[in-house]
């Protein structure tokens, strides 16, 4: 996994601390087109990983990145499920049209062993399924690692349903050959769950980690104190804080973090893009030293 | 530890029965819902005990809260089942759908000593309860007015079909988008209030209001203007906007920020005289399980105190939540009907 990885949040409008900047960022990023030319730019200095959400918009960015041998060693994570697409698809089809829309292939086979797991209430090959259908997206494409969206992480934590967890991982490196990795905004709890409950080794966890401690739950220190104990694979989102920290100071505690493997970052504008990367690298490569 | 019973577990209510399940304080002991399938997917892979049947639930279980999460018009009756075999509530919003039926709640809960609180999640939105502890310690003066928007986009075509066009199932923009703005009416500016004027509009809806305009009056002094429009399609998600003047400044405010424009310095406050700008990662946000949002999990770590007796009263209580339901019963009548 690079040390740096670009995200997605800006191309949708994702602002956790002003609507205003949201109505900006979905100003700026209408087309596929607009997309494309930022992780042009974004590959073309040197950061070859991206992490997104599995939105229908991408689809044609992905087709061009695919179709683009500059983009030959472009490595691409995909966060998954785009939750917005099921919940929308279950309102307006029902739960068993949805999963037959969602699946790929034969669409009757599918469909049963959707409805099958329903009668036999597993939620293990429902999941198979989803993550097949969003992994269509991207054959053929160079991917890195699958994870799972926070919104299911900690649905699953809550739950008490943590198996899934553990399937969703076999299941990537079966079927796809990459690793599971989890985003989550309850970081202790599930690092918790997957190194002393669930036994896995160095899962990959992506989690808020900023220097004033927004969204590091339960608070700042515990996440730090299980960021110490690394024995986990952790990538820092949030770095900024939607930028209520500045890009040096951000960085500055991020690189202090030993814990920390990975920073998912994302900016809007080319220079925004630059000086970020180049913090970063700085910071990381001081972090190893 | 309390154990608590949920009423409801389809999408809103999946989330608060996650929530509930990692409140401290609270353990889950049973769930209830009419949907099948889902129950037996709930009971075959958590360990929560499952009813599609509350009545028997509450029969076979020992509990000492419950939540109801399911659709509006049931608020009341299974609320009112719950008070009166002696358990506390935590009710979804709104309250119920009459004031009339509201009070009766308030009324049973009181002469029975249990404990209420109703789902207004925005009273623990960090932002604005900061902006209640600012108008509570009179940093804008005396308060004269304000407007307090609430706009999305949930019908955002012509639509004739479904519950959201039908007031007898709890449909139209005023009672399902407009409980969570009037409820930071009284909020804010207490429960002394009246509806002076309102107008309800359609825009793709045939039977039910799409845009609510109301003006109320708190204590007869302030005076508040309230727009909620459900046919918005140009925000991501539903927003609630409040400005507030008074005669030391002004508050503009959302849930990730929080404007101040103060006429003179307050150097208590630390708020320097001109504009000042507070955004939500200012504010203390750490939650012991999180899942949409601090807001829904401190208003079930509420609960927990309330069952636990660490508090008396939960600041959405049963009886502002009434306040709530009149408010939206005067809307409506004072409004002839939707244009």
């Amino acid at each position: 996994m690079d040390k740096i990885i670009f995200g997605d949040n800006q191309f949708f409008g994702v602002n956790h601390m002003s609507e205003q900047t949201s109505i900006k960022q979905s100003q700026k990023f209408k087309s596929a087109d607009d997309i494309f030319k930022t992780l042009e730019y974004v590959n073309d200095i040197g950061i070859k990983s991206f992490m997104f959400t599995t939105h229908d918009q991408l689809e044609p960015v992905l087709e061009r990145i695919k179709n683009d041998s500059r983009f030959n060693d472009f490595k691409l994570i995909p966060c998954m499920p785009y939750a917005h697409k099921y919940g929308n698809a279950m309102v307006e089809l029902g739960i068993f049209e949805a999963i037959n829309k969602f699946t790929p292939g034969n669409k009757l086979m599918a469909g049963l062993k959707g409805v099958g797991s329903l009668i036999t209430s597993d939620p293990v090959p429902i999941m198979e399924l989803l993550v097949d259908s969003e992994m269509k997206l991207l054959k053929g494409m160079n991917v890195e690692a699958i994870f799972l969206q926070n919104i299911v992480t900690d649905l699953l934590i809550g739950l008490g349903l943590t198996n899934v967890l553990y399937e969703f991982s076999r299941y990537t490196e079966k079927k796809y050959g990459v690793k599971a990795g989890f985003f989550t905004m309850n970081h202790v709890k599930l690092h918790n769950i997957l190194v002393n409950d669930l036994g896995m080794v160095n899962p990959m966890i992506c989690s808020d980690i900023n220097k004033i401690g927004f969204r590091m739950n339960p608070t700042q220190k515990d996440v730090e104190a299980v960021l110490d104990k690394h024995d986990s694979y952790n990538i820092a989102m949030s770095i900024l804080a939607s930028g209520a920290i500045n890009p040096a100071e951000a960085v500055k505690y991020v690189g202090s973090l030993k814990g920390v493997d990975s920073v998912l970052f994302g900016a809007s504008s080319p220079a925004h893009i630059l000086q970020t990367k180049e913090l970063l690298e700085d910071a990381m490569s001081r972090q190893n030293s | 530890m309390k154990k608590l019973g949920v009423i409801g577990v389809g999408k809103m209510g999946l989330s608060h029965l996650a929530i509930a399940n990692q409140t401290v304080g609270i353990e889950v002991a049973a769930i209830c819902d009419t949907s099948k399938p889902l129950l037996r997917f709930l009971e075959k892979n958590t360990k929560f005990r499952a009813f599609s049947d509350y009545k028997k639930m509450i029969d076979d279980v020992q509990l000492d809260g419950i939540m109801v999460n399911v659709p509006n018009t049931f608020h009341f009756e299974i609320a009112k089942y719950c008070l009166e075999k002696g358990i506390s509530v935590f009710v979804e919003k709104p309250f119920t759908l009459t004031y009339k039926e509201s009070q009766e709640l308030v009324e049973l809960a009181k002469a029975k000593n249990l404990k209420g609180q109703v789902g207004y999640v925005n009273r623990f939105n960090p932002i604005f309860q900061r902006v209640k502890k600012l108008l509570d310690e009179k940093v804008l003066g005396e308060i004269a007015s304000y407007s307090n928007r609430m706009v999305g986009g949930v019908v955002i075509a012509e639509s004739s079909k479904g519950w959201r066009n039908d007031y007898s199932k709890g449909g139209g923009c005023l009672f399902d988008y407009g409980p969570h703005c009037f409820d930071l009416s009284t909020y804010f500016f207490g429960t002394d209030v009246r509806i002076v004027s309102s107008v309800l509009k359609k825009v793709f809806s045939t039977m039910v209001d799409d845009i609510v305009s109301a003006t109320l009056l708190h204590d007869d002094k302030i005076v508040g203007y309230n727009y909620i429009n459900w046919s918005d399609n140009s925000v991501r998600k539903a927003s609630n906007t409040i400005e507030i003047f008074g005669s030391k400044g002004k508050i503009i405010a959302n849930k990730q920020e929080l404007s101040i424009y103060m006429n003179e310095a307050d150097e208590g406050n630390n708020l320097q005289k001109g504009w000042n700008q507070l955004y939500i990662t200012d504010e203390n946000t750490d939650v012991n399980y999180y899942l949409r949002g601090e807001d829904f999990s401190r208003q079930l770590e509420e609960f927990s105190q309330l069952l636990n007796g660490t508090i008396s009263e939960s600041r959405s209580s049963l009886y502002s939540a009434s306040i709530t339901d009149k408010m939206l019963e005067e809307t409506f009548n004072l409004s002839g009907g939707v244009r």
